[in-house]
């Protein structure tokens, strides 16, 4: 059995009165790219900072590749790369003093790579980091990740911000470390586009709990949408979950989950998109006019947390 | 890790370095020239004001008031040392942790191939050289200065601070202090602020609460010298503390006091009990001195001598080392709770 890059359970973490995270147990397999999705103020940055040994957790464990991670053993420090979601550069170095920083910390720097994507990027060693445009200094950012060759790397929002250009090149170039050093990927990001086009995990994360997190291919089969007439609702399937409901003035739609396979006649089944999914359980717990929830989370592969 | 540590102090350093020797030769400047007026005042024809024909009266007070002035003008220079290090000690202990915290660069450097121990004992380190680099050689100039200038004895409170190891010491206390209130207040400018008061006040209690405790004192009798005949009728009182020694304190005490510094409360009350026995030997008299005999037997009555507290000068490398160590102790304890501190400090 393959062991977990980022094991949980009862993870929570508050600051004074507010919980940032709580009830948080979830295993994220090796060699995948996941994707932490959530509203803000969801505990994405809280749980990536944790991960990454920025933070302890006010209660719970977490394991990351296997070990426990509280920011104090540098033999994991230097398996985890962290890309926070403000970029945090020295803003008075230049790009090469940079790498030389990275390089000075970790003794699995290559500085060979850190060279060759900032050149394929057009971004010069002897430029200052203030002088970069955001999407230049999260690429130096991410570079700074990569030279360090993790094995895991977590990414907090790293195309936040970035124009279309910008975020196609960054999104580049962590495709291809992935391709080529099976790097293992947690990114949390607001733009579901990326979800479907470069991940194949995901995390969905409210009001400061895992609400979902299975592979991505096993969370579009595992959901069906079920639409019938308002006027003669018809009772709903053995085997279901609700996780949103919509009314409409004619019909009704139910955002189900399979626990069973679905024998169905009653009613009009059609397969949701993946944004519609996450859409539906980042609505969980929230009112809207529009929507009705009917269920608590469900856990991976059909049970009902 | 060691040249981060250096690039991220390199600009701050690198002014405060170029003060210090702008300063330095300042100072030496100074105190060539305070020599210089000195030799003119204590050599030929004056001879420091002893024995020198009155012909030369108006030169050698032209002389003495020249000395004085400049020594008087270049005081401030006393300070030369010790500012410099508390202040620089102060902007890179603020900056150390706080400015990475107020930053956020702690996200970057807490996250590489080393632990947060050996990331803070590395900028403590690169920190405490740099200060020690600046502050050694300011620390010689002003001996120096304070020994050329002859203005006051080196272990007297108005120069013990000044020169010696002391600057050295305050600044890396400085240092410490600094960075402990900047892991606190998590922001530099608040910490500078902070730090600076608090060192200012730490700086106070130790010249004249602790410094005094830290090395025996000793005492000296003063035996009134009667003068019978003159405008000075009456005693005349003299010194008894060594040359060049710390007086702590000049006046009436007890018989057979210990050597232990009078409260305000006691000097005011054997005071008032001195101006008890002048007044009415003067009463007695009717006239405008008292007799030095009426005097002392009034004293005598009353228990009270004329006694001087001092520490000797032979004292003076001890106290250095004593009142150092304990800035030194003082800074190693905050940098250890500024350690335990950034392990548990959220990034």
């Amino acid at each position: 059995m393959t062991t977990p890059v980022i094991e949980t359970t009862d993870l929570a973490k508050r600051f004074g009165r507010k919980w940032a995270l709580r009830d948080c147990t979830l295993s994220i397999p090796p060699g995948k790219v996941a994707a932490l999705v959530g509203p803000n103020g969801a505990g994405k940055s809280t749980f990536l900072r944790i991960a990454a040994g920025l933070s302890r957790p006010t209660s719970g464990t977490i394991k990351v590749l296997g070990e426990v991670q509280d920011g104090t053993d540098a033999s994991l420090l230097q398996r985890v790369g962290y890309l926070d979601q403000e970029r945090p550069l020295y803003r008075g170095f230049r790009v090469d003093e940079m790498f030389r920083f990275g390089e000075g910390t970790n003794p699995t720097w290559n500085m060979a790579t850190a060279h060759a994507y900032v050149d394929q990027l057009g971004i010069s060693l002897r430029d200052r980091v203030n002088n970069l445009s955001g999407g230049q200094q999260a690429q130096v950012a991410l570079t700074i990740c990569l030279a360090k060759q993790p094995e895991l790397l977590i990414l907090d929002e790293p195309a936040a911000e970035l124009d279309p250009v910008a975020r196609e090149d960054l999104l580049r170039l962590l495709m291809r470390e992935v391709a080529e050093r099976e790097t293992t990927v947690i990114l949390s990001t607001h733009a579901l586009g990326d979800v479907g086009s470069i991940c194949d995990y995901l995390v969905i994360m409210s009001h400061s709990k895992v609400v979902l997190h299975d592979d991505l291919e096993f969370v579009v089969e595992s959901h069906r949408l079920l639409s019938a007439s308002s006027s003669s609702t018809p009772a709903l399937p053995e085997g279901v979950t609700v996780i949103d409901t919509r009314i409409g003035s004619r019909d009704v739609t139910h955002l189900v989950r399979l626990t069973l396979p679905l024998v169905e006649e009653t009613w009009d089944i059609t397969e949701p998109t993946l944004d519609e999914i996450i859409m539906a359980y980042l609505r969980l717990g929230t009112d809207s006019a529009s929507s009705q929830t009917h269920v608590s989370a469900p856990s991976p592969r059909g049970g009902i947390s | 890790m060691t040249w981060m540590a250096w690039r991220l102090q390199r600009s701050v350093y690198l002014f405060a370095l170029a003060v210090s020797l702008v300063l330095i030769g300042l100072t030496i400047a100074n105190g060539l020239h305070l020599q210089m007026l000195l030799h003119h005042w204590r050599g030929a024809p004056c001879h420091g004001g002893n024995g020198f024909d009155p012909k030369y009266q108006r030169y050698c007070q032209s002389q003495l008031s020249n000395y004085i002035g400049a020594r008087n003008s270049g005081l401030v220079v006393h300070l030369m040392a010790v500012v410099p290090a508390g202040v620089v000690g102060v902007v890179l202990g603020a900056n150390l942790v706080a400015g990475e915290l107020s930053q956020k660069t702690v996200r970057s450097a807490w996250t590489q191939s080393v632990t947060r121990k050996h990331w803070f004992a590395t900028k403590v380190l690169v920190g405490l050289v740099s200060i020690l680099v600046m502050a050694v050689p300011l620390c010689l100039t002003a001996t120096w200065w304070l020994d050329a200038s002859m203005w006051t004895p080196r272990i007297s409170t108005n120069s013990m601070t000044y020169a010696g190891l002391l600057p050295a010491a305050v600044g890396v206390f400085a240092f410490a202090l600094a960075t402990a209130v900047g892991v606190i207040l998590r922001r530099p400018g608040w910490a500078v602020a902070m730090a600076l008061s608090v060192l200012l006040a730490v700086m106070w209690t130790m010249q004249f609460e602790v410094r005094p405790s830290l090395v025996p004192v000793h005492i000296a009798i003063i035996k009134p010298v009667v003068v019978t005949k003159g405008f000075q009728a009456g005693k005349v009182p003299t010194v008894a503390a060594p040359d060049n020694s710390w007086v702590l304190f000049s006046g009436f005490a007890p018989l057979h006091s210990a050597n232990i510094i009078p409260s305000q409360s006691d000097e005011e009350r054997w005071q008032g009990l001195e101006f008890g026995c002048e007044t009415a030997a003067a009463a007695q008299q009717n006239e405008q001195a008292a007799t030095a005999s009426q005097v002392a037997h009034c004293q005598l009555k009353n228990g009270l001598q004329l006694e001087q507290l001092y520490v000797a000068d032979n004292e003076y490398w001890k106290l250095q080392i004593r009142e150092g160590g304990l800035y030194l102790v003082g800074a190693t304890l905050l940098f250890s709770a500024s350690l335990v501190l950034v392990r548990r400090s959220r990034a």
